[in-house]
């Protein structure tokens, strides 16, 4: 019996003894994760979820829009990062919004619009001359007079508020992404999509507040 | 035991600091004289004694890691790179900023950077349920176990630099997203009261603003609020001429029980307003004196208390207490035993008292309330700030005075960040030298990390991430 009891009591010690919290695992090899779920690690920024499901939106407002994406002449559209304004406090390469949004929509309007590069303009410039001069063959769409003129300009704004709450340490971040479309020659917005909205908290450790 | 061992961790990383050195100088001789076969033995003996120095020292780094890994960086950054090395993880935002400042300094553009990328990252990165940050809480463990972050005026000054950089880039909204988000740290205060008043990121969130085309009345008049005189610039405005006077505050520990974090002004430095001159490739010379607009140290005393200090206080209240009570037991048993002439229940009752007392100190003694003072050693005093118009190239220098007149620091040439909208001129005036080694660091927290087996393999992945670090900087 009182065997038991030593064992017991030693049992009860080893219990206590116990981390509180389960030690981190040791290190993980890179790991394919789902590019739409939260993943391992997450903020209060925009994700790549976000960029995704934003994108996702415009795709099906646009082609529902029969003005746009059933227009006897399929529209050509300017969507460039650098006319993606980043106004929030979240560093942030707008290019991942505009290659991800220009890429779906590319591929799902599946010609019922046309995309235009400003950003490849110098190349385009310096390809024609070459094709004029002689340089080089006219390929095989042939030449034009002009480069395309556009009919539209995919714009959009990212803003952010910031809060914090200095007694439990709670950061919360809202941020909302607008896009709209112009018109090029009359200025009218013909298309602006619903605020993608995020708000998101989170509150770090005691030690670092 | 512990105790005992840190000298002798040292003793050792500097004689075989030695023998890298004479393995280096004999170098060359041997080189002559190549034997496959010996080399391979020698080899093998240094992975076996590595091996061995590892299980009774820790993971590292030694000599001739660091050594290698130092090899191929420039001799201006290497100090830096040789604290990131070192340091490991728990010390690597202290390490990536300084390293990234020094990296602005020398013009590693791209090093400066991804440095500060790094330790941002780090910086965002929220501890929810983490050992280390566990152990910094714990009544027995001090505060430096935890990972660097640094107080709010040093991690809004990451931010600040950072935001200089996309300046440089002509970023501008990425600019005013880094500025933005060292303001946030500035709000990271106990008391209400405290809010916000870093007007030099007011000014440069602002700047960023008008750079990038947008409405910047209300970041100036942010700045102009914290900072009376700190105004709006010209609209045809287009020069953002920066100069960082003297050196930042250092942290010290105060205190009975060392719990409390004091920030100790720097001296030395009499400047205290700089001068700017521009000469265009054609036209008169341009005299700008820049505008105060902040003071690090000021920054750094104002916060009002941190919440860690609450628990660093709790902590050192367990250990004057329990110290008390060990002592006074002590006391009153010894006296006991002493007025019992060693004989009875007295003398026993008085013996037993006093070994609880001793008791009682000796588990008071296990307490750790000291406070972390790492510290980001390279920073600034002051940050003047002016602006100026130019419509073409032009050259820049920079003079500095104190209250008493011109300081004799020789004016200094600056490289102007040429934009498309926007030029950055930024410069300091006193050349950048820190130290060799995580300013602060408690040495005997890091030897006693060393030998923890979960932080020793997060360092050595942490060390092997450097690599790709390195290759990916040097690309730009």
């Amino acid at each position: 019996m009182h065997k038991l009891r030593i064992a017991a009591v030693a049992l009860t010690c080893l219990a206590m003894a116990q981390p509180a919290v389960a030690a981190p695992k040791r290190g993980q090899p890179a790991v394919e994760l789902d590019p739409n779920s939260v993943g391992t690690v997450s903020g209060t920024g925009i994700e790549m979820r976000d960029i995704i499901g934003m994108a996702d939106r415009i795709v099906r407002d646009l082609l529902q829009r029969p003005d746009i994406a059933n227009a006897p002449k399929p529209p050509r559209i300017i969507l460039e990062g650098s006319r993606i304004a980043n106004k929030s406090s979240q560093r942030l390469d707008t290019d991942m919004l505009s290659d991800q949004l220009r890429s779906q929509l590319l591929r799902a309007a599946a010609g019922r619009m046309r995309f235009l590069s400003r950003e490849n303009i110098q190349d385009v410039m310096a390809e024609r001359e070459l094709k004029r001069e002689g340089q080089t063959d006219v390929g095989t769409s042939g030449m034009t007079r002009a480069p395309a003129g556009a009919d539209y300009r995919l714009v959009g704004r990212i803003t952010s508020q910031d809060a914090r709450n200095n007694t439990t340490g709670a950061q919360q971040r809202a941020m909302q992404v607008v896009f709209e479309l112009i018109d090029l020659e009359t200025s009218e917005t013909v298309y602006i999509s619903e605020p993608y909205v995020i708000v998101r908290a989170q509150r770090d450790d005691v030690i670092y507040r | 035991m512990r105790n005992l061992m840190l000298p002798l961790v040292a003793a050792l990383l500097v004689s075989s600091a030695g023998a890298a050195l004479a393995q280096t100088a004999a170098a060359p001789a041997a080189a002559a004289v190549s034997d496959p076969v010996a080399d391979k033995a020698a080899l093998k003996a240094r992975e076996k004694q590595l091996r061995e120095w590892r299980s009774q020292y820790g993971e590292g780094p030694y000599p001739n890691e660091i050594d290698a890994f130092l090899q191929d960086k420039p001799d201006r950054l290497k100090p830096y790179w040789r604290a990131l090395f070192v340091g490991g993880e728990r010390n690597s935002v202290l390490n990536f900023e300084r390293l990234g400042l020094a990296a602005i300094e020398s013009g590693d553009w791209s090093v400066a950077e991804k440095a500060f990328d790094a330790a941002l990252l780090r910086i965002e990165t929220v501890y929810g349920k983490n050992a280390q940050a566990e152990a910094a809480r714990s009544l027995f463990r001090k505060e430096s176990n935890k990972d660097y972050k640094g107080e709010p005026y040093e991690r809004a000054m990451a931010y600040y630099y950072r935001g200089l950089l996309y300046l440089r880039r002509n970023d501008y909204d990425n600019a005013r997203a880094s500025f933005k988000g060292g303001e946030f740290q500035d709000t990271v205060s106990e008391a209400e009261e405290f809010k916000s008043d870093f007007a030099a990121l007011n000014f440069l969130i602002g700047w960023s603003s008008k750079c990038a085309g947008d409405n910047a009345e209300p970041d100036f008049a942010a700045a102009a609020a914290a900072q009376p005189g700190l105004v709006a610039p010209p609209a045809n405005h287009n020069i953002l001429l920066i100069a960082e006077l003297g050196h930042g505050p250092a942290k010290a520990q105060d205190g009975a029980q060392k719990e409390k974090v004091v920030f100790v002004p720097a001296t030395g430095f009499p400047e205290a307003k700089a001068m700017f001159m521009l000469a265009p490739e054609k036209g008169e010379r341009i005299t700008v004196e820049p505008m105060q607009a902040s003071s690090v140290f000021f920054q750094a005393t104002t916060r009002g208390g941190r919440a860690m200090d609450g628990i660093l206080n709790g902590k050192a209240n367990w250990k004057t207490g329990t110290q008390a009570v060990g002592n006074t037991a002590m006391m009153t048993g010894l006296a006991l035993m002493n007025n019992s002439s060693g004989y009875g229940n007295s003398a026993s009752a008085g013996a037993a008292i006093a070994i609880g007392g001793a008791l009682f100190s000796a588990f008071s003694s296990t307490m750790k309330a000291d406070a972390d003072i790492r510290y980001w050693d390279t920073l600034p005093d002051n940050i003047v700030i002016g602006t100026a118009a130019a419509k073409m190239r032009f050259k820049a220098t920079a003079a500095f005075a104190g209250s008493d007149g011109p300081v004799d620091l020789a004016p200094r040439e600056v490289t102007p960040f040429a934009g498309e909208k926007c030029t950055l001129v930024w410069t300091r005036s006193r050349p950048i030298e820190g130290m060799e080694d995580t300013p602060g660091d408690d040495l005997k927290v890091r030897a006693s990390l060393a030998r923890d087996k979960k932080l020793a393999e997060k360092n050595r992945l942490f060390r092997a991430s450097l690599a790709d670090f390195v290759t990916i900087a040097s690309k730009d």
